[in-house]
């Protein structure tokens, strides 16, 4: 069984065009593609001018106003959600790996049902700005903010850098432009677009590009399809008649049965976990909103990623692996290069301007929910006790933008050559073992104590951080290593059982009588709304 | 996991629509049971706490 497997994945595959593969337009400057590009640019930063003139206090900066309507909201979260990773990285393991991409996809939708479940209501209910703030209802607020914060930028800055690499990719295919220059200058616009317009203006950058990006995938999927009589299965046969039926069964990409798991509880349970996603929840005017915001997510996204298996398989059978891999070495490359092959220069441009678009409106949003974790979490509370003068915190935010967008660049450039997907379900196993736990013992479990939140955040981002140091990506791909410490490419298997652990003995042998006394009235405020009353 | 009669069919791709579409179902049966039940059911808790 291995030893197929194995000279299945090995098998010399030899590219259907892979002829016409010099004649690609990838890598020369594209006219329709900047022409797209500026458009899709020109039309945000007008909505951006019109949202900055109505951005005047925080609670419009970070919350809209908690004037977003349920409909726009479950577009926004689907445009928070679907990343760079989603459309190029699912799209390019897919393609080169075959059904083992295909975990992704399920993976990170199984998430949403888990928000809508534990999460969404009494987020909203609880009415407040960021994660942390959750978290620190009836809990101290000081060393929570603080761990809050330090699990949050962790979260943050490893999904910016997988939207960097992306990006890096993808500019440097369409413009020629080297790939330090291209994340340079998409760093310059996310700033651009955080720093003057806010939530209003991020939010309205999300509805505008979950709409082009449904668009363009289902353009681009029926295109695949229409090669083959518009039936899936065909497309699926074709695939195994050339590379073997391994491609639709698992085991090339993920060998490992414990990694395969560890990859997807990291995408299941990091969702719940995510700043950017959490922070939409604010934004609705109450509990129903949020819930049915949830319900056309999970719709919006199911209906992407079920896109995502006839792209990715269309990218195999159309352009084939060797090609796509020989572009950009993660594959990310793979839905521009089945558009060029299905609808040539001018629909390559508009993919690739779809594909930016998606990952300034991604970056937008986290850039957002990291400047919060900052001047929110951090200056506001815990710097000036809570004491800061108005207009001050908006001021922080803005640096604190700038200072995330500066990493982003650096760490987008070391990590170059990636795939994208796979660098998000890092950010997830983050999320998932830093947040998550804090955030659903805190609010489901009376004997939750501060101690215990603070532990199961603090440590819970730091084993996760330590492993992927630990992990062959880092010490294998990126430092060149022979081997790896830790032999997982992804650590969620241990770190969340692990951070829902710490939290729980930490809190069984801690008291904290305010946290205890604090709890029946959080959960009115969770059932009830905190306003009400 | 691998071929199931028909060809293009697997039991991984199978399973894997199936998740989204199971999810896609659960979501909307908990939203119309919460807006339609729920709601109802907590104003009327309220109405007579209130009291």
């Amino acid at each position: 069984m291995n030893a197929v497997l194995l000279q299945a994945a090995t098998m010399p595959v030899t590219a259907p065009v892979a002829a016409a593969a010099p004649a690609t337009a990838i890598g020369q400057p594209n006219t329709v593609a900047m022409a797209f590009f500026f458009l899709f640019i020109a039309v945000t930063l007008g909505i951006t001018y019109w949202a900055a003139r109505r951005t005047q206090t925080t609670e419009h900066f970070y919350a809209a106003g908690r004037s977003i309507s349920a409909a726009q909201n479950g577009f926004a979260l689907a445009g928070d959600y679907m990343s760079a990773a989603s459309f190029l990285g699912i799209a390019g393991l897919v393609s080169t790996t075959g059904f083992d991409g295909l975990i992704y996809s399920t993976g990170w939708l199984v998430g949403w049902p888990v928000v809508l479940f534990l999460v969404a209501e009494p987020l909203r209910n609880l009415g407040k700005y960021t994660f942390a703030d959750v978290v620190a209802t009836r809990l101290r607020s000081t060393p929570v903010r603080m761990a809050a914060a330090y699990g949050t930028l962790s979260t943050v800055i490893f999904y910016l850098i997988a939207q960097m690499v992306g990006a890096g990719s993808l500019i440097k295919l369409m413009f020629g432009l080297s790939y330090e220059t291209a994340v340079m200058i998409v760093g310059a616009a996310m700033i651009a677009y955080v720093l003057f317009g806010g939530m209003l203006a991020t939010t309205w950058v999300q509805i505008v590009k979950a709409a082009l990006l449904l668009g363009g995938a289902f353009a681009l999927a029926m295109l695949v399809l229409a090669k083959f009589n518009m039936n899936p299965l065909a497309l699926f046969a074709a695939a195994s008649a050339k590379y073997g039926d391994a491609v639709l069964a698992p085991g090339k990409l993920v060998s490992n049965p414990f990694d395969t798991i560890s990859l997807g509880m990291a995408l299941m349970f990091g969702t719940a976990g995510l700043p950017h996603i959490l922070m939409r929840f604010y934004t609705v005017p109450d509990a129903r909103a949020a819930r049915t915001s949830v319900f056309y997510a999970t719709g919006l996204i199911g209906f992407f990623y079920l896109l995502t298996f006839v792209l990715g398989f269309g990218a195999m059978v159309l352009v084939g692996p060797d090609a796509i891999k020989a572009v950009d070495k993660g594959g990310n490359m793979a839905a521009p290069l089945l558009a060029e092959y299905l609808g040539g220069t001018p629909f390559l441009g508009f993919i690739a301007a779809v594909a930016f678009a998606t990952i300034l409106a991604v970056v937008a949003g986290l850039t957002l929910s990291g400047a919060a974790a900052l001047s929110h979490d951090l200056w506001t509370s815990v710097v000036r006790d809570g004491k800061a003068r108005p207009g001050e915190e908006l001021k922080v935010a803005r640096g604190a933008t700038l200072v995330l967008g500066l990493i982003a660049v650096v760490l987008g450039i070391v990590f170059k050559g990636q795939n994208v997907a796979f660098m998000v379900s890092l950010a997830f196993a983050i999320a998932a073992s830093a947040n998550f736990p804090a955030l659903v013992l805190s609010i489901f479990w009376r004997r939750c104590t501060t101690q215990g939140a603070v532990a199961s955040m603090v440590i819970g981002t730091t084993a996760t951080l330590v492993l992927i140091w630990l992990s062959p990506v880092v010490q294998v791909d990126i430092l060149k290593h022979e081997g790896a410490w830790f032999a997982l490419k992804n650590p969620a298997i241990f770190t969340i059982p692990g951070s829902f652990l710490v939290g729980i003995v930490v809190s069984l042998f801690t008291t904290d009588q305010a946290a205890a006394q604090g709890y029946d009235a959080s959960v009115r405020d969770m059932i009830d709304g905190a306003n009400a009353h | 996991m691998g071929a199931l009669g028909a060809p293009g069919w697997s039991l991984g791709i199978l399973l894997g629509a199936m998740v989204i579409v199971g999810s896609w179902i659960s979501t909307w049966i908990y939203v119309r049971w919460a807006n339609h039940h729920y709601d109802a059911r907590l104003e009327t808790l309220k109405k007579e706490t209130a009291r």
